[in-house]
């Protein structure tokens, strides 16, 4: 199986095609969340960075409870942007996430359709 | 790396739900923890996106942070305390300046806790606030001013109400004082509050306290400015003389009467002085007039030029003409030799006087008089000349009586030629 790169075109309709078991074996963390921004999808990758199990993130809010770290202008309102004027998003932006408490350097791929059900945080850690 | 325990996963995320950002770091500042909304907020404080020490990442926007720590030599305690730090803008449209409240404290000889907390909103409310408070001072900095000025007008107007060279009073519909200004109870030498609620004909003299009722109802009737000079007493007993005016008006809608007085006293003495004065001038006149017309003599004055400038009734006599007529006409046209009557003028001008200078005065009608001219120049206290006064004696019947005389003493000296003549002759007596 060909390994699937962060910065892969389409990742979208890739990612959204994947089972769990393919999500899992991913080297980026993957957070899938609807259009309310329930978080859906949670890969082991993004688990074990954060250090948080799948069950205490999945049907959870990302933005208010998950991730209040995004929650702001550079992701949670680029999403709602997004969203409201019915336009694809794929950014790629420089964050700084933490490593289990650790303010860690990372990439994250934004990603959004309006003819996808899901959207995507997707997390390049740099570790 | 291992998966954490619940008990850890339940701490990570009670740490990362935080509304505020924690930070663990050593003296110099290097990161050993830090939860979710400490980097959120550091963030767009990294140039580079590294967040490995804390001093570093605010070098920026805080760089006494790190001094303070630096200077900070107890063991533990607070080393500042909510420090404000300004962030600007770093996206484009989408990023808002920010405000982040910074505190650090010391736990021990080798670690730092800082919190972190964003305060934009708080800080704008302050801001706000301030500004507000800012204006607010300006307004009533402005206000202030603003009654100041007032004041000063108050105190301009109480001086030029108070000290204002005319008595000024307002009196109700019943003539009673309601106020009066300085310089009125001045003048009736009496103080302010005697005047409020006395009525304002008490300080009128008796004597004009009617026409003073009649100036009352003619306001009261017409409502038109009423004019008088009268007389007003003061406290003492002594009267002054006022220029008194009386003017309807509104006072906060109740009908009033504003009254003006002007101490006249002077300007009445004076007046006064002056009618003695022309009466004892007019008195002199007809003394003098008197005089003049009691002389038998026709009298005249003439000017420099020969013109007529006063005459007596004896002249209007001698002449048929009207004192008018006379003045003002030159002196030899009522003459029948108006050279010889020159003559006369210039002869009293260039030796001061002329004596028994005989002319022969003429009227109207014909009729004729012999008079016998005296004149004297005369002069004014600086002796300037001003002309010649003369007076002009009817010798007609003088000359009648010589002529007769004369021809007596021919009759006579015949008479005495023809005695004499018989006498040498022996002709018997006629």
């Amino acid at each position: 199986m060909t390994i699937l790169q962060f910065t892969y075109p389409n990742m979208g309709q890739v990612v959204d095609q994947l089972d769990e078991h393919d999500l899992d074996s991913l080297d980026f963390g993957v957070i899938g969340f609807d259009h309310e921004s329930i978080v859906r999808r949670y890969n082991a990758f993004e688990s074990n960075a954060s250090g948080l199990s799948p069950e205490r993130v999945l049907g959870k809010h990302l933005f208010s409870s998950v991730a209040q770290c995004m929650n702001n202008y550079m992701v949670a309102q680029r999403f709602e942007d997004a969203l409201g004027e019915h336009v694809p998003l794929d950014e790629t932006i420089d964050y700084v996430l933490t490593l289990r408490m650790r303010p860690t350097k990372v990439k994250l791929r934004l990603i959004s359709a309006p003819d996808m059900a899901m959207r995507y945080v997707l997390a390049q850690w740099n570790l | 790396m291992a998966p954490l325990t619940e008990e850890h996963q339940d701490l990570l995320q009670l740490l990362n739900a935080a509304p505020v950002g924690l930070i663990s770091t050593n003296l110099e500042g290097d990161i050993a923890l830090a939860n979710a909304v400490a980097a959120k907020l550091l963030m767009p404080l990294s140039q580079d996106g590294e967040m490995t020490n804390l001093f570093a990442v605010l070098e920026r926007v805080a760089p006494d942070v790190r001094l303070q720590v630096a200077r900070f030599s107890p063991s533990h305690g607070s080393i500042c305390n909510s420090m404000q730090i300004q962030v600007a803008a770093s996206d484009g449209e989408r990023a808002h300046p920010t405000t982040l409240s910074l505190t650090v404290t010391k736990i021990d000889e080798g670690n730092l806790i800082a919190s972190l907390s964003d305060v934009t909103a708080k800080y704008a409310v302050q801001h706000t606030l301030h500004l507000q408070q800012i204006e607010l001072e300006m307004q009533n900095d402005k206000l202030i001013r603003s009654e100041q000025a007032l004041e000063a007008a108050r105190a301009r107007y109480f001086d030029l109400y108070d000290l204002a060279p005319v008595g000024y009073f307002t009196v109700n519909e019943s003539w009673e004082i309601m106020e009066a200004n300085l310089t009125a109870a001045t003048l009736l030498d009496v103080g302010r509050g005697t005047l409020v609620k006395a009525p304002f004909s008490r300080y009128i003299l008796k004597q004009d306290a009617g026409s003073f009722h009649l100036l009352c109802q003619r306001l009261m009737a017409t409502g038109v400015t009423q004019v008088s000079e009268c007389r007003m007493v003061k406290s003492d007993g002594t009267q002054i003389w006022v220029d008194l005016t009386a003017t309807a008006a509104l006072d906060s809608s109740i009908p009033v009467q504003r009254i003006t007085i002007s101490d006249i006293t002077a300007r009445k003495q004076i007046e006064d002085e002056r009618k003695k004065i022309d009466q004892r001038l007019r008195d002199q006149q007809f003394y003098t007039r008197s005089l003049i017309e009691a002389n038998i003599d026709a009298i005249m004055t003439t000017d420099p030029a020969g013109i007529i400038t006063d005459v007596n009734r004896q002249m209007e006599s001698l002449t048929d003409c009207t004192r008018d007529e006379l003045i003002g006409a030159p002196f030899e046209t009522y003459f029948t030799d108006p050279q010889r009557a020159q003559a006369a003028i210039s002869l009293a001008l260039s030796n001061n006087k002329v004596i028994n200078y005989e002319l022969t005065a003429r009227t109207r009608g014909g009729p004729e008089t012999v008079v016998s001219f005296n004149a004297v120049t005369f002069y004014d206290r600086d002796r300037n000349l001003q002309g010649v006064f003369a007076s002009a004696r009817d010798v007609t019947e003088s000359k009648r009586l010589d002529q007769v005389l004369n021809e007596k003493n021919v009759e006579l000296e015949g008479a005495r030629l023809l005695a004499d003549i018989k006498a040498q002759c022996n002709w018997p007596a006629i």
